[in-house]
């Protein structure tokens, strides 16, 4: 009895902090939301005759979703229905020179258990464009992998407010999205056939350790020793058809404590991303495929070394030609493990469907859909620690989002 | 169902067609002193999305945009990038918050595209074919 009032009291109390909590969140956004809108509206007005090569460029978004699943949580408490999808950044451009400029982006975000509101630079970058085929960014800077890695944080300039998972999953945000170090990039004009466009890069990585920490895993210690790589993108003349190759080899090196005894891992890792799209008056059809290998290597007889090599791709369509209205469409797939890659838990198919509204020119609003098979995407940290292959494996999450931007 | 599928194929294949028959309402002008004489749309449509950014002289080009709702942007758009607004909306936000590019400087009227011109060796815009135009070079456009 007295066990049964204290699990009671522990949920009333439970619900009573995430009320707390929620209005919280509610008061804030709406106080961040307000801003944006104003500050937007001020610059707009004075954007267009004011803007000089002297002066400094800003830009932010702020954007705010609401989740809804059945059957499993994904990305936070979504079966209950969930606020904890929080996005903002804020960046400055500074243009020195006509072939000089520095720039940063800083980016807060909650997810669920991600970011936490911890604000970080997401970009940070000293941009010098010495010819058209060699120039350099040194910094951080983001990492081209794809053809909207770049761009996964800010969702202002895509239609879906998910980009595929299998190919841009969120959790893995810490190793795909910026590097530190230095990018070499240049631009190839072919005549007729378009132009090739190349970016090398090279550095180590800014690692978030509560990114790798869990209840029953305290890392202590995270260690990027390199992380290089670059992309390689073919564009037709008429910019219709474009093509690119990317890869990414880096190693994350962890200290970790487990059951009270400490050990070290090494994951050595190399991501290749093969891409297309194509482009019509109204349409972007668009198709990526990759593959990952990750090794591990520990010091720890828990652990036996090891390494392996999951797969991803989706197909898009976006329709542009509806005045402030893209509906799109896409079907994207994962495979952890492709020696096994229909086991229970070790596969996931997604189809997306979602439509953005621009109410104005610098607030939108999208709705989107997933239909889910597999559970390869989930967290079994936020479903009650169950095992991936234990999850129902036919689910669904809606997801309502609205951003304001300028 | 028939004609629902009829309207959607219709819809498809409207995409394919020519969309450049309409009559070209605007001029592109470029400083006075570049030797670029001569454009091709696609050319043009690689300059406005900063894909190339210096002249064949390694001068730095500085595209010059009318505003969003401009009649004359959207016949731009139109016609030499072939693509909608919101695809250019998008492709911009995308090179702003990934800190690579930013969108060419908007300018409110034709005048001021044409002052800027005037002014800026490296300058290139558009403006409506009624604009005054003195003093800078007329680009002609080569379908081919």
């Amino acid at each position: 009895m007295k066990n049964i009032r204290s699990e009671e009291f522990n949920h009333k109390e439970r619900i009573f902090m995430k009320m707390k909590y929620f209005k919280i969140d509610i008061i804030l956004l709406l106080i961040m939301f307000l801003f944006v809108q104003s500050f937007s509206q001020k610059l707009w007005a004075e954007d267009d005759d004011s803007r000089s090569s002297d002066s400094v460029d800003t830009h932010g978004f702020l954007g705010q979703a609401f989740t809804k699943s059945i059957q499993n949580n994904y990305l936070n408490n979504s079966i209950l229905g969930s606020f904890e999808f929080t996005e903002g950044g804020f960046n400055l451009t500074k243009t020195l020179a006509d072939n000089f400029k520095i720039g940063g982006q800083l980016f807060v975000y909650r997810i669920g258990t991600l970011g936490n509101f911890a604000a970080q630079f997401d970009w940070l970058t000293a941009d010098y464009f010495w010819k058209e085929q060699l120039s350099f960014r040194f910094g951080r800077n983001k990492i081209p992998m794809g053809f909207y890695n770049e761009v996964s944080d800010a969702d202002t300039g895509r239609a879906a407010v998910l980009l595929p998972q299998s190919v841009y999953p969120l959790a893995d945000r810490n190793f795909l999205f910026a590097q530190d170090g230095v990018e070499l990039y240049g631009n190839f004009r072919l005549g007729s056939p378009g132009r090739i466009e190349y970016r090398l890069y090279g550095g180590t990585l800014f690692y978030d350790l509560s990114a790798v920490s869990s209840s029953s895993i305290t890392v202590s210690q995270t260690n990027v020793p390199y992380v290089y790589g670059g992309r390689l993108l073919w564009e037709s003349q008429n910019s219709a058809l474009r093509a690119a190759l990317s890869g990414q080899s880096f190693q994350l090196n962890l200290n970790y404590t487990i059951a009270g005894i400490t050990s070290n891992i090494q994951l050595p890792a190399t991501l290749a991303l093969g891409s297309v799209e194509y482009n019509t008056r109204n349409f972007t059809f668009t198709g990526e495929y990759g593959q990952w290998w990750v090794g591990f290597n520990s010091s720890s007889s828990i652990f036996p070394a090891g390494s392996v090599i999951s797969d991803r791709g989706y197909v898009q369509v976006d329709y542009n030609g509806i005045e402030k209205i893209i509906p799109g469409i896409y079907y994207a797939v994962l495979h952890s493990d492709i020696t096994n890659p229909n086991v229970p838990g070790g596969f996931q198919n997604d189809v997306a469907t979602y439509v953005r509204f621009d109410v104005t020119k610098n607030w939108f609003c999208k709705v989107e859909y997933h239909s889910m098979n597999g559970t390869a995407y989930l967290d079994p940290t936020i479903n009650n620690n169950q095992a991936l292959s234990a999850l129902n494996p036919n689910w669904g999450i809606l997801l309502l989002k609205t951003t304001a931007y300028f | 169902m028939f004609r629902f599928i009829c309207c959607i194929l219709f819809l498809f294949a409207s995409q394919f067609s020519s969309g450049d028959q309409a009559s070209q309402s605007f001029r592109v002008i470029v400083n006075a002193h570049n030797s670029v004489k001569s454009l091709k749309p696609a050319a043009l449509s690689e300059i406005f999305l900063k894909k190339v950014v210096v002249w064949p002289d390694e001068m730095i080009i500085q595209p010059l945009d009318l505003p969003a709702d401009s009649a004359v942007r959207i016949q731009f758009t139109d016609t030499i990038h072939q693509r909608s607004m919101a695809w250019i909306k998008n492709y911009w936000q995308q090179r702003i918050f990934s800190g690579k590019e930013l969108p060419p400087r908007e300018m409110k009227t034709d005048e001021d595209v044409i002052k800027f011109v005037m002014t800026h060796q490296g300058a290139i815009g558009y403006v409506s074919d009624k604009a005054d135009l003195k003093d800078v070079t007329i680009l002609s456009i080569d379908p081919k």
